[in-house]
């Protein structure tokens, strides 16, 4: 599966991480993997370090993300974005909505 | 034979025995279905050929053509409509069976075969084709629905593009529907606005944005806004609009009648600007997000610089970038560059760099809207294409009847608001659509720069005259805007009275700044060239001179009054 997610014991944490292309396809299993997760505080950390491909599509995935997060008091965290990826975000300035960890 | 066949079924028997053919069709017979029989392969294709049978029975053992090539020719011949066909072999070997299915049959009987079974065979398969025929059916229904909507919308969204002997336009998008938006609208100055916007995805869905986008660019060019104002609406009506995850990525650039350009870019590959010979001499990186995401977008970097006349402004979609060949290559910007440059060598931008693109995607599935725009540095103009003063049907105006209007922007106002668009919006709206407005916005927007720029800003025109300088006075401009003092002020009116086939526009317009010495400028005749270099913004007030039929100077300056008359 090009997506994985794991939530830690605490259930503080959401990691999901994808893996070569982030576009379309990924839409569900995307959205499945956070849709369930409804306490605040959560931190979403999206492990990008292995995509190599991101189009607009997954750029608005992430800001349906976002927007599940802002309502429930929680963060997104863009993760070591594989440079290809960096370069798409870097494009669509999307450090100005979310925290993108090099 | 069964419930679903309320009409006739053809059935054509194919094998290369006698008292196989006979066996089968006697068990077929009925009043329900009519039997055609063959005893070849190439007699099949022929029957195939004048009755289009409804299903076909193959022996796959026969001389000459057997049944595994005849199955294969007549498969190709009926491409893409269902011609059920059903092996029929007295081998039940697997290899078989695989060169069969293979060769396009649908299902496959061993003999001995009782009569229900073959009868149950042949319901099932023509269960199937039915539903093919619903779903080729419903495909052609909505091709037609696409492609009527395709053409409406195109004509609501890229019809009233301008300048297309000039600005060259390519599009291909991936489905009927392209996310891609091309539009050009000319300013009433005749400055030129040029957008290429790529909205998320494509196909219907990512096209229902165009529509408002198409409208408010439209409007407001037309009006005399400019980029960061016409960017501004876009993106808070797209923000109300679109859902979460939707929004366009989107390049603007202006080329003004002043010799310069203004560029803009929000999510899209870089714009390039190229020299004749092919070299990038210039390019706009993205510097803001998408339009559409977030209602929060105050400060938009738009980009002013002064251009060779001769450069080429190239604008291209991420489809283009992110084509790919059989191997998953992406084409990427060395090729495109490449082929940019023996594009602007041999005159050929557009042309060039879209058949690059084409033979080096040749065989792989176009993923994404391609498209190009290629603009000129510098235009050069017919007249302006404005609408003719219109009247409405039977109504009068009196001669003599008169209004006002009015506006004074205070302190950080004069740098959100563009007080000389909106008084044209007004202009327009009571006078209506006239060509002489093109003039009015002229003269308006050169008043209103005057004051702004170097009454209460204080700025130099002198430091215009080199591009350097150009750029540094836009910056600087900038700067002053943001720290402007809340005492600062303008304030523009408009008088308007009706004389007979035309009217008199009275502008008056006056600043918090400290004025000119304005006599030395006006003493000048008009058209004189005795001093080649004014120390004011002399070109403007030319400019202002040549359109009015008086104009007057006084509080130091900081007052002007300007007599426009038009004749319809």
């Amino acid at each position: 599966m090009p997506i994985s997610a794991s939530v830690s014991d605490d259930k503080r944490h959401v990691n999901i991480s994808i893996s070569d292309r982030f576009d379309y396809s990924l839409h569900q299993p995307f959205r499945d993997s956070y849709k369930d997760v409804k306490q605040s505080g959560v931190t979403y950390k999206l492990d990008l370090s292995q995509a190599s491909y991101m189009d607009s599509s997954a750029l608005g995935m992430v800001l349906l993300l976002k927007e599940h997060a802002d309502g429930q008091g929680s963060k997104v965290v863009i993760a070591k974005p594989h440079p290809s990826v960096a370069k798409i975000l870097k494009i669509a300035n999307f450090d100005r909505f979310v925290t993108i960890e090099a | 034979m069964s419930e679903l066949s309320t009409k006739i079924s053809t059935i054509l028997i194919v094998d290369d025995l006698a008292a196989n053919r006979n066996s089968m069709a006697a068990m077929l017979e009925g009043p329900d279905a009519q039997i055609l029989l063959a005893d070849s392969g190439e007699q099949a294709i022929e029957l195939y050929r004048q009755h289009r049978p409804d299903v076909i029975l193959m022996d796959i053992v026969m001389p000459g053509v057997d049944g595994i090539e005849a199955t294969r020719r007549i498969k190709e011949e009926a491409g893409d409509r269902f011609v059920p066909i059903i092996m029929v072999s007295s081998s039940e070997h697997e290899a078989v069976i695989r060169k069969s299915i293979s060769a396009g049959g649908d299902d496959f009987i061993c003999r001995p075969f009782s009569t229900e079974i073959l009868k149950q065979k042949i319901y099932a398969i023509q269960r199937i084709s039915k539903l093919y025929g619903e779903i080729r059916e419903l495909n052609s229904i909505r091709n037609r629905e696409e492609e009527v909507a395709e053409q409406l919308f195109s004509g609501a969204v890229e019809q009233g593009n301008v300048c297309l002997d000039q600005v060259k336009l390519h599009k291909q998008p991936a489905s009927t529907f392209s996310g891609d938006v091309q539009l050009t609208a000319r300013r009433p100055n005749g400055d030129l606005n040029v957008l290429l916007g790529d909205f998320t995805g494509h196909g219907l869905t990512s096209a229902v944005g165009a529509i408002p986008l198409a409208e408010t660019f439209r409007a407001m060019t037309a009006k005399g806004y400019e980029a960061e104002d016409i960017l501004k609406q876009i993106n808070s009506k797209l923000s109300t609009l679109l859902p979460t995850g939707m929004f366009l990525a989107a390049a603007f650039v202006t080329i003004s009648q002043d010799g310069y350009c203004s560029f803009w870019n929000g999510g899209m590959p870089d714009i390039l600007v190229l020299s004749p010979e092919g070299d990038v001499v210039l390019r706009i990186e993205s510097s803001d997000p998408p339009l559409g995401i977030t209602l929060r977008l105050d400060q938009l970097i738009v980009k002013r610089v002064t251009l060779d006349a001769q450069s080429r402004i190239l604008m291209v979609s991420d489809g283009v970038l992110e084509a790919r060949n059989l191997e998953g290559d992406y084409f990427g910007e060395k090729r495109l560059l490449w082929a940019a440059k023996q594009g602007c060598k041999e005159e050929q931008l557009i042309k060039r760099v879209t058949r690059a693109v084409e033979l080096f995607s040749r065989g792989h599935v176009q993923e994404d809207d391609i498209s190009l725009i290629e603009v000129p540095a510098h235009l050069d103009l017919e007249e302006a294409p404005v609408a003719g003063a219109v009247q409405a049907p039977g109504e009068t105006i009196e001669e003599g009847a008169r209004w006002e209007w009015r506006i004074r922007l205070h302190g950080s106002n004069l740098k959100r608001l563009n007080p000389v668009a909106i008084g044209m919006s007004h202009l327009q709206e009571i006078e209506g659509p006239s060509d002489h407005w093109h003039d009015v916005f002229t003269i308006l927007t050169e008043l209103y720069v005057n004051s702004l720029d170097h009454g209460v800003l204080q700025l130099s025109s002198e430091m215009k005259a080199s591009p350097e300088g150009f750029a540094e006075y836009f910056s600087e401009r900038e700067q002053r805007l943001n720290a402007i003092s809340p005492d600062s002020y303008i304030e523009l009116q408009l008088t308007h009275i009706k004389e007979f086939d035309g009217g008199r526009l009275s502008i008056f317009i006056q600043d918090s700044g400290e004025g000119f010495p304005f006599d030395e400028w006006l003493s000048k005749e008009p058209n004189s060239n005795e001093d080649a270099q004014p120390k004011l913004s002399g070109r403007g007030i030319t400019l202002i001179r040549e359109l009015c039929e008086s104009l007057h100077y006084y509080d130091d300056g900081r007052c002007a009054e300007a007599e426009f008359v038009w004749r319809s």
